[in-house]
């Protein structure tokens, strides 16, 4: 019996194999080889704490575009019992019974509906939020952006505020998206800014490419200029003065989206940073006098490293790679890389996202974010919250209501290989980054204080997600909070230092940043191997500067101004 | 965020990541079996052997086809506009017809990125560079509309399109501007320095490589490589804003001053020609809007022909879109009367066209046939109910006749367009004496949401 060369076997084998061996797609690039999976940072206790808000913004299917853009949502400790609290906004309208919803903290971490009767349960097109202490009272209070303007809700205590906006002066007729509190003009009274988006058209219908509804996008309407609001008030009567045109800003309209109020040129003054959708930045440098000029261009965060607009939206600041220069990261479309601009040498900034680790991570359309040391280990973490504003690829049935599926994205979370270089851990973070949502803000602070940095995310028709940090530690923390006796408030834009172990790490008391968002007034450290820190130094609003004593990691301490040793 | 974005891919995330490989624990050893198999093959009488082998090779080709069958990608379409359904389906019938033909398959590519189905648009111009192995312009298409999915890809697909034509400059000028947003500056340097070496003066190319120098911390090379980017038009003023962002890195304030003077005596660049991709999409673009606009963009350029030719072209694909042109046409002319017969023709082809209808009663109300106007508002808003002009309208007309209701329907417009100055002025004179209160922030007001 004859039998068949081995070749012909062998042959048609291959030939059996090859396609089989045929590249089938490789697998995305972000994916990154995973090793086992790692514990979890965050686990999802919103319902567990009593948080049963659930967004609102307005009817399905209009395309009302600010429904695209999202609702604010703030950490603030309105009873200044030590315990954050929440201030969530809805955007159906003025006529709907969606109001906005202000939620204490109770001593056992749950969290109860205190807004009826707050004076801050009003409804609308809610936008940005900004907490600060406007009177100098000792209070925070609360601003609001809306599509339709601004409201102002002076805090009286006792968990009542009144609307302050007409005899403010804030009365507003645009779209105002994120806004933040700063002393630009070192009077001691928080000034406000407030970018404003576009000039919409409420009448406009939109339509994709392939002729389906959608939502508009914001080159079909012209841009707003961002407006400044100096705090002319000396006490109990807040009193706002438009200053938009006299310092300069009102010079350069942009579909403003994020704002970040901090300084950029080392000269220890706040400049402003405003990020554009789709049009260069502006970073409007504080020349000390009340007005400001754009060098966004000339210090390098206008546009990306080819040169290029992209759609800015969220903001984040921090000293990422230990470089004693704090960084700014931006979130993008999802077409675009979300982007880090390091700086360096200071006051000049280069987009570096590519060697950060950055342009690799998920394609995502990412909006609220923020930086943050989650595991303890002494460097800067990063998050951030997706969600398309066109239709795309529908998320699985269930993840949210059925017309937002096509807008839904899931969450980001990286973290920092202490050089400034970022890996996705989103893999082992499925409370965070596995479900897909319409995510718009993200707050970040110690809601339990246990000395780790927790989140809150608000989701359009979605619940709010409240993200507790339960990352393995690595390392030690302090949490710092500053306070100008003089004023009797939060030193809003003091810059802290922490020196412990060797190293050093620097945060900007700034809560407004991310996206329509208002973070923990706290500056929170984690300062890796160190027990105890040697000294904490800082910076005061006012130019001045003073030195604390150190001592022990892992407790918040105060600092009050005049109580340091002046440096 | 641009409009002009091309349908993102299924998002990557939605799938979990892969884990750790390896096989699992009490898995058979892979090996023992095969060569019980072979053996009892090779006691096969030869002429089985082959039978059998040839068998397998039928089904082997059998699978191969299937696998690889060049399946037409067909984008969930639900809710698209008619037109462009269309379009796709000529565009796949072409296809049909002939499979073979690379024009058919990147045509149909082109059609359908044109309508933003990125993700099909690509598999059809890898088909289309299977089928054709010489034109750069299908790994080039392929790779510049998968770039929006994943850069990395968009530069591997770019490496065909260079192969086929080294010379061409488009190619090599996109992956060198993708390179640097990937980090992988060196490779980007290559590419850049190669385009040069064809065409010394690219200025876009000779910014584009200054950028990346001064990313990759190369001193005084970036204002050295700026050369003819200073003078052409569509860089000139760009280069001269990054010069000043050079000497503000370098402490040089008076270089960047007098660089920050030179841009602002520039007029703003030009925006530099299209990629052939961008450049074949417009007039496939077969949405009504689309094509709408594409008509104000070419009477904006003055090409008043191809203008003419798109909307004789609209109008007899999509009459009611035409009679809405030539309604507003006619408004804006002030006749008022030939813009209502333009409508009611439009509402004709289109009953629940919301913006054919508004116009309707906009041309009625002109005519001061407000009862007539106020019912066509009203079913404006039965169709969409937060048509915020519709109720500032239909406020408008009933003031002439019942103050009470245009009160109602103007506090329905403010509502819904609470930005809108317009809506509050109306409100706040049809509300006598009420003015101070109309000019507060909303609140408290209880009209339906848009």
């Amino acid at each position: 019996m004859r039998r068949a060369p081995p070749t012909l076997i062998v042959v048609l084998l291959v030939a059996l194999v090859l396609p089989g061996c045929a590249k089938r797609g490789a697998a995305p690039e972000w994916r990154a080889a995973t090793t086992a999976p790692a514990a979890p940072w965050f686990v999802e206790r919103a319902a567990a704490a009593g948080l049963d808000a659930v967004n609102d913004p307005g009817p399905e299917g209009s395309f009302f575009m600010p429904q695209s853009m999202g609702n604010g949502a703030a950490l603030i400790d309105f009873d200044q019992d030590g315990r954050l609290d929440l201030y969530l906004l809805n955007g159906a309208g003025p006529a709907s019974t969606a109001v906005n919803r202000l939620l204490r903290q109770e001593a056992d971490g749950r969290f109860r509906d205190v807004s009826a009767g707050s004076g801050v349960d009003v409804a609308g097109f809610g936008s940005g939020i900004a907490v600060g202490d406007v009177t100098n009272d000792g209070l925070p209070d609360l601003f609001v952006s809306e599509y339709g303007g601004l409201r102002l809700f002076v805090n009286d205590g006792g968990g009542r505020f009144h609307d302050a906006t007409v005899e403010s002066g804030l009365a507003g007729r645009g779209w105002g998206s994120s806004a933040s509190l700063v002393d630009y003009d070192r009077d001691g009274w928080l000034d406000l800014v407030v970018v404003n988006y576009v000039v919409y058209d409420a009448g406009s219908i939109c339509y994709a490419q392939d002729g389906t509804r959608d939502f508009c996008a914001p080159a079909e309407f012209p841009s707003a200029p961002a407006t400044l609001f100096r705090n002319a008030g000396r006490g109990a009567a807040p009193r706002f003065e438009d200053v938009s045109a006299a310092s300069g800003l009102a010079a350069l309209p942009g579909a403003g989206l994020g704002v970040l109020c901090a300084d950029f040129d080392g000269d220890g003054w706040d400049d402003i940073f405003v990020a554009n959708d789709q049009q260069p930045n502006r970073l409007w440098i504080n020349r000390h006098d009340g007005t400001f000029v754009d060098e966004a261009v000339v210090r390098g965060v206008a546009l990306t490293v080819i040169g290029a607009t992209a759609a800015n939206m969220g903001v984040a600041w921090g000293d990422v790679d230990g470089d004693g220069l704090s960084d700014l990261f931006v979130t993008h479309l999802e077409m675009e890389t979300h982007t880090l601009w390091k700086q360096g040498p200071r006051g000049s900034f280069l987009d570096q996202s590519a060697a950060a680790g950055l342009t690799g991570a998920e394609r995502s359309t990412g909006f609220g974010t923020v930086l943050a040391d989650f595991d303890l280990d002494g460097d800067l973490d990063l998050a951030w919250v997706n969600g398309r504003v066109f239709a795309g690829p529908p998320a699985p049935p269930g993840a949210v209501p059925p017309f937002w599926r096509r807008y839904a994205q899931t969450n980001a979370l990286l973290e920092n290989d202490g050089a400034g270089r970022f890996r996705s851990i989103a893999a082992d973070n499925r409370a965070f980054c596995g479900k897909a949502n319409v995510a718009r803000p993200l707050c970040a602070g110690d809601l339990d204080n246990d000395g780790d940095v927790d989140l809150v995310a608000g989701t359009t028709a979605g619940r709010v997600l409240l993200l507790e940090n339960v990352a393995p530690r690595r390392g030690h923390w302090l949490t710092v909070r500053a306070l100008d006796p003089a004023l009797s408030r939060d030193a809003i834009g003091a810059v802290v230092t922490v020196t412990a172990g060797g190293r050093s790490w620097q945060r900007h008391l700034q809560p407004g940043s991310s996206y329509l968002s208002s973070h923990d007034p706290r500056a929170h450290f984690g300062i890796g191997d160190a027990e105890t820190v040697d000294a904490v130094d800082v910076l005061w609003p006012d130019g001045t500067r003073e030195r604390f004593p150190g001592g022990g990691g892992d407790r918040a301490i105060e600092v009050r101004r005049g109580e340091g040793a002046a440096l | 965020m641009s409009r002009k974005r091309p349908r993102p891919d299924s998002p990557p995330h939605l799938d979990p990541p892969p884990r750790a490989s390896g096989a699992p624990v009490g898995a058979p050893a892979p090996d023992r079996p095969v060569p019980s198999l072979l053996i009892r093959f090779q006691a096969l009488p030869w002429w089985l052997q082959l039978a059998a082998c040839g068998l397998l090779v039928a089904v082997a080709t059998a699978g191969w086809s299937w696998l690889h069958d060049p399946a037409i990608p067909r984008p969930d379409l639900a809710g698209a506009d008619p037109l462009v359904v269309l379009a796709i389906e000529d565009a796949e019938a072409r296809v049909r017809s002939t499979p073979g033909s690379a024009e058919a398959w990147g045509n149909l590519g082109l059609v359908l990125y044109a309508q933003a189905y990125g993700r099909e648009a690509v598999a059809c111009f890898r088909r289309a560079t299977t089928l054709d192995d010489r034109s750069w312009r299908w790994p080039f298409f392929a790779a510049a509309a998968s770039s929006h999915l994943s850069p990395t890809e968009g530069v591997t697909l770019m490496e065909e399109a260079i192969r086929r034509d080294p010379k061409a400059v488009w190619p090599r000028l996109l992956r060198a501007e993708w390179l640097v947003t990937l980090g992988r500056g060196a490779e980007a340097q290559m590419d850049y320095e190669a385009l040069l070496a064809l065409s010394p003066d690219h200025a876009r190319a000779r910014l584009g490589l200054a950028r990346l120098l001064l990313a990759s911390g190369n001193g005084d090379a970036p204002l050295a490589t700026l050369a003819a980017a200073l003078d052409h038009p569509s860089t000139r003023h760009a280069a001269r804003l990054f010069a000043a962002q050079v000497a503000t890195r370098e402490g040089n304030s008076a270089a960047a001053a007098a660089h920050l003077a030179a841009a602002a005596n520039l007029p703003a660049d030009i925006p530099w020609p299209e990629d052939p991709l961008a450049a074949e999409l417009p007039l496939r673009r077969m949405g009504k809007r689309s094509r709408i606009k594409l008509v104000a963009q070419m009477e904006q350029a003055g090409a008043l022909a191809e203008a003419d030719a798109l909307t004789r072209r609209i109008e007899r694909e999509h009459p009611e879109i035409y009679l809405f042109v030539e309604g507003r046409l006619q408004l804006q002319k002030g006749d008022a009367v030939a813009a209502e017969k333009a409508f009611r023709r439009g509402v004709e082809f289109d009953p629940k066209a919301v913006e054919i209808r508004f116009q309707l009663g906009r041309a009625l109300a002109l005519q001061g046939r407000h009862a007539d106007a106020a019912g066509v508002f009203r079913e404006v808003l039965a169709i969409e109910r937060g048509y915020g002009p519709a109720w500032l309208e239909l406020g408008r007309s009933l003031a002439t006749f019942d103050h009470a209701a245009a009160v109602a329907a103007l506090e329905s417009a403010v509502a819904s367009m609470p930005a809108s100055v317009e809506a509050r002025q109306e409100l706040a004179r049809a509300r006598t004496g009420s003015h101070q209160e109309d000019l507060a922030p909303p609140g408290g007001q209880k009209p339906p949401h848009p």
